[in-house]
């Protein structure tokens, strides 16, 4: 059975979740990276591809499966 | 969730905000491409002078030697800096101009630090990377130019805000991510640009930031002046400039004796911003991924070469040190810098579908009332 025709309006709190995951550890890269200097710069610089990795995801990669 | 009259505050506020600075924000992004990749640039148009292979035992050439070297190579010029790029640790630059106050004209005379042999002079105030600096910088306007860059920065962070503000509204029926591709080319555009300006959220907020405070480094160094450096200085007011220069060689040393767990940075001949008319401003450094950013300033007599004063760097100073690997993205190697490039283009399209959902709002005409409401219901 349909309940929703539409999807239901969201909280805050679920439309900013995401949002505010990615800009918390995307943040918390560009500092770390700026206090190491050792193998652990390339954990900051995995935090800082994150939101490239999420644009390139919803762009490219994500409506090919969503075709289906 | 916001009210409708509180929404509709918020989109005026970041329709106006980013109307006059995109322009602006748009030609800040062309030019600081290339400018990630300056130091790449610059090798790549053969512009990177090649430490010579010698074999060297023995101590390094004297300061003093440098000194000397250069400013055989340009005479009638005085010494304005001393500094060493990271990459080429045996090579020191000394920027030279006519005057120590000089605004244009400068030389650069790149040294072997083993031998003080002249290895180079590279081309400076000239060429494409000259002109994408100067445009980035200061829109060839000096000061004037560096402050207006920083509002049109400042009111990007604005921008910035009020769009994560209105991001809850245009998202409350959408899923994160989701770009309505089949609906028409103005709900793909308004998806595009939420979702991509979200997303590079922290990034822009912080490339944002650290560009307006860095538009203010002439203010803060010319505060730095009359804060702490006129009070260092005090003894020396009435003083006529010195008549003999002592030796640098020596100056350094007891700059290092100061400091001895820090080592020499750069130097900032008398005269100039960084010194005094009485001083060398000898700027010492630590060895950590950020005390090599923090200078330490130790100011030497030039005509005793003897300690005058050494203080920490204010607040603000330290502050502006710390903001400026975070804009230039140069503290992390080619990966930083990729990410920082892609991390640019992702901001250019951001600031181009939003200029365009306003360029195409604008000229839109809705015939009947059914398809505008449609329209500003999906708004």
């Amino acid at each position: 059975m349909v309940t929703h025709l539409f999807m239901p309006n969201k909280q805050l709190s679920q439309i900013f979740f995401w949002p505010l995951l990615i800009a918390v550890v995307s943040m918390a890269g560009l500092i770390f990276a700026l206090v190491v200097d050792d193998a652990r710069e390339y954990l900051a610089n995995a935090a800082i591809a994150i939101p490239v990795l999420v644009a390139v995801f919803f762009y490219w990669i994500y409506p090919l499966f969503s075709r289906r | 969730m916001s009210t409708q009259s509180s929404i509709r505050t918020w989109a005026w506020v970041h329709k106006w905000s980013s109307l006059v600075c995109t322009v602006f924000m748009l030609l800040l992004c062309l030019t600081g491409l290339p400018l990630i990749f300056h130091h790449e640039i610059g090798d790549w148009l053969g512009n990177h002078i090649e430490t010579p292979q010698i074999a060297h035992q023995g101590p390094l050439a004297s300061m003093d030697a440098l000194l000397a070297s250069a400013k055989t190579k340009q005479p009638g010029m005085v010494p304005l800096y001393m500094y060493r790029e990271e990459d080429e640790p045996l090579q020191w630059v000394i920027s030279m101009a006519k005057t120590a106050t000089a605004e244009s004209g400068f030389k650069q005379v790149v040294l072997d630090a083993r031998t003080a042999q002249v290895l180079g002079e590279p081309p400076v105030e000239e060429g494409f990377m000259y002109v994408m600096f100067k445009l980035h910088v200061d829109l060839f306007a000096g000061l004037p130019g560096m402050l207006f860059l920083g509002l049109m920065g400042f009111l990007l962070l604005v921008a910035i805000i009020s769009g994560v503000v209105l991001y809850a509204p245009f998202m409350r029926k959408l899923a994160f991510g989701e770009i309505r591709r089949q609906r028409g080319k103005k709900l793909k555009r308004l998806d595009v640009h939420n979702f991509l300006g979200i997303v590079i959220l922290s990034w822009a907020l912080v490339v944002a930031a650290t560009g307006v405070i860095n538009a203010w480094s002439d203010l803060l160094i010319k505060y730095w002046q009359f804060d702490q450096m006129s009070q260092m200085i005090a003894p020396y007011k009435n003083l006529p400039p010195p008549d003999r220069f002592a030796s640098l060689q020596a100056s350094v040393q007891v700059a290092q004796q100061t400091e001895p767990d820090m080592q020499l940075g750069f130097i900032a001949f008398p005269g100039t911003a960084y010194a005094s008319p009485h001083h060398y401003g000898i700027f010492m450094r630590g060895d950590s991924p950020i005390t090599k950013r923090l200078f330490k300033p130790v100011l030497v007599d030039a005509r005793t070469a003897t300690l005058t004063d050494s203080r920490d760097l204010p607040w603000y100073l330290v502050a502006l040190l710390v903001s400026q690997p975070l804009h230039f993205g140069d503290y992390g190697g080619m990966t930083l810098k990729w990410l920082w490039a892609v991390l640019d283009v992702i901001t250019i399209i951001v600031l181009w579908t939003g200029l365009m959902l306003w360029w195409k709002k604008r000229h839109q005409y809705v015939p009947d009332i059914r398809s505008r409401i449609t329209l500003s219901e999906a708004y």
